[in-house]
């Protein structure tokens, strides 16, 4: 479980920090997905590749003044740097949105609802 | 190179690793996507991260992480090691440190306008190329999409792997859709996401990129009024642009020497190329020559060494119509005993490199273009892939192109529409006739080549002359 803690984490720590940093005018959408996986690909009942993958990214969606941007950075763990990327992904949405025509399909998020899924198959293989 | 990659591998090991390696891959990337003389979307990204590998009793076991931290590199790199001692009393082959050789090495795409368009710039051409496609009220829609990638990766080793590479891509695609009663017809720049090529802002064609958009949009309003390509068996001529589709399917995908060893058949598939026809198979005729070329400087996937570090060069996979050798990495012809080259590649940091197409191209003849048609009595020339299916041995195929004309007596006659044809990969080659001059040579590239557990979806390149086939079955929409 503890993987699965940590990527929930990050989540809610680039959250966290991506809208406190929100200005007037300002909206955003935050998407995160993250897995830590053990891959094994086999061939002939034997093992071709095995090895560890844990990445966990963070996608925003940034609206301002009818402009809407999409980014997306990959979380570390380490908080500081963490924050750093978010700000980092914040001030260049505002730039580049800045720059760009008026979205004419924009639409602001406005639901409330919250959905949350986590998904933990713990396994050994040998 | 970043100075401390070496010293943060080092310090990451745990004692007793016989070989290890670290890499990083840092990619930025962007876009803008315009409809119908409006702005669709816009993008913007930076994705780091880095993969440490480790070698034990024959075993590589690897893991992947987005940070440089030295605990967490050694947390990774301890993982790694307990993967590969798992796996190793069970591993498919028994590798050692030469298929990590320790190159050094840098490569960086070659530019000749380093300066950056903005957002601004970037936005408002796709929206004028999309308004230039306009061009009557039977465009039901205009679509124009610029894309770019900049992929650094570094790759250092314990025996002393020191590569430093920078890619920049450029990818930019046009689609005008026309459409009349319940016809609709397609028309693109070169197919499906076809343009990605290496280089700088050079690339996009901001002064001709409108005059080009309104003959695309005029070419999807002729296909409307087109009659249906005929049903016949007759010569096929293809254009670069579709020849990238034929090679990519038929030739490149069946000499992946994984999917041979049978890596993929649970997923990619299979191939009709079996391991004892390296060497000897007549593949196609005489003037078939398919080369593995990472040197030609704005196709997509030219690049110094692999992700495994093996230097890339020029090599001929198919010469005169022979198969000589496939693509296989190191790993692979380890295992196989077969001659192979530099493609060992993964999609990103987080992903272990497997045996890949990188820059497949089909090396230019002697006959010109007119030349080509004037030597067909009855055939079709075909230009940009509009559909494409293929069995999972990459043998029996079936491909759609976008726009077609005839051709009668050797000249180019009326344009058809829904123009479609199929064959064996294994016998269609043989009957390749005409292989067209460096002047009917074309450059490109696609972003979308799929492959692989968990999938990798990886860049790659290909180049050809105009080339002609005989006796090929054609046929329309209606067929």
């Amino acid at each position: 479980m503890s993987a699965a803690y940590d990527i929930e984490n990050r989540f809610n720590r680039a959250c966290d920090f991506l809208f406190r940093e929100l200005q007037t005018g300002e909206a955003l959408a935050v998407d995160f997905a993250g897995e830590a996986s053990d891959f094994l690909r086999f061939n002939q009942g034997k093992v071709r590749q095995i090895g560890h993958v844990h990445q966990a990214g963070v996608q925003i969606k940034y609206f301002r003044d009818g402009r809407t941007l999409s980014s997306a950075f990959e979380t570390t763990g380490d908080d500081s740097r963490d924050a750093e990327l978010a700000a980092h992904a914040l001030s260049t949405a505002r730039r580049e949105a800045s720059l760009l025509p008026e979205d004419p399909y924009q639409t602001l998020p406005t639901s409330t609802e919250t959905s949350r899924e986590v998904s933990v198959d713990v396994g050994k293989v040998w | 190179m970043s100075p401390d990659l070496r010293r943060l591998l080092e310090g990451a090991l745990p004692p007793g690793v016989e070989w290890a390696g670290l890499r990083r891959v840092r990619t930025t990337g962007r876009g803008y996507r315009a409809k119908d003389g409006k702005f669709d979307s816009a993008y913007d990204y930076v994705d780091e991260g880095c993969m440490i590998e480790v070698l034990h009793k024959g075993q590589f076991g690897y893991a992947a992480l987005a940070s440089l931290d030295p605990a967490a590199l050694r947390d990774a790199a301890e993982k790694a090691l307990r993967l590969a001692k798992a796996a190793a009393p069970r591993a498919i082959h028994a590798f050692d440190a030469t298929v990590r050789p320790a190159t050094v090495t840098r490569y960086v795409s070659p530019r000749r306008l380093h300066a950056a368009f903005g957002a601004d710039l970037l936005s408002r051409h796709a929206i004028q190329l999309t308004q230039a496609m306009q061009v009557s009220d039977r465009i039901v829609q205009a679509s124009a999409e610029i894309d770019e990638r900049d992929i650094e990766t570094e790759i250092v080793s314990t025996s002393g792997a020191a590569i430093a590479q920078r890619i920049r891509i450029l990818g930019s695609g046009l689609q005008a859709i026309a459409r009349e009663g319940s016809h609709t017809q397609l028309r693109s720049a070169n197919g499906p996401r076809g343009r990605n090529n290496q280089g700088g802002w050079e690339l996009l064609d901001l002064q001709g990129g409108e005059a080009e958009a309104r003959r695309i949009a005029e070419q999807a309003l002729e296909l409307l009024e087109a009659p249906e390509c005929p049903s016949m068996t007759a010569d096929l001529v293809l254009a670069p642009d579709q020849m990238m589709l034929q090679i990519h399917e038929s030739v490149g995908h069946p000499l992946e020497l994984d999917r041979i060893l049978g890596d993929e058949r649970n997923y990619a598939g299979s191939s009709f190329v079996k391991l004892e026809d390296i060497g000897t198979l007549r593949y196609g005729s005489d003037l078939m020559n398919i080369t593995f070329d990472p040197t030609i400087p704005s196709e997509a996937a030219t690049y110094g060494a692999d992700d495994i570090g093996n230097p890339a060069s020029k090599a001929f996979l198919i010469q005169e119509g022979i198969l000589l050798r496939a693509l296989g990495s190191l790993e692979s012809q380890a295992r196989s005993g077969k001659p192979g080259v530099a493609n060992q590649r993964a999609q990103d940091w987080f992903r272990a490199p497997i045996d890949r197409m990188a820059n497949l191209n089909l090396e230019p003849g002697t006959d010109r273009f007119e030349d080509i048609i004037a030597s067909i009595e009855r055939g079709v020339f075909m230009e940009a892939n509009r559909s494409w299916s293929i069995d999972d041995y990459r043998n029996k195929f079936q491909f759609g192109c976008e726009y077609a004309r005839l051709i009668e007596d050797g000249k180019l006659t009326k344009t058809v529409r829904n123009p479609n044809y199929r064959g064996i990969s294994a016998t269609f080659w043989r009957d390749l006739f005409k292989v067209g001059d460096a002047s009917t040579f074309g450059v490109f590239g696609t972003p979308n080549c799929g492959k692989g557990e968990p999938n990798q979806v990886i860049t790659v390149g290909h180049a050809s002359p105009v080339c002609a086939f005989r006796g090929v079955e054609i046929f329309g929409g209606e067929a």
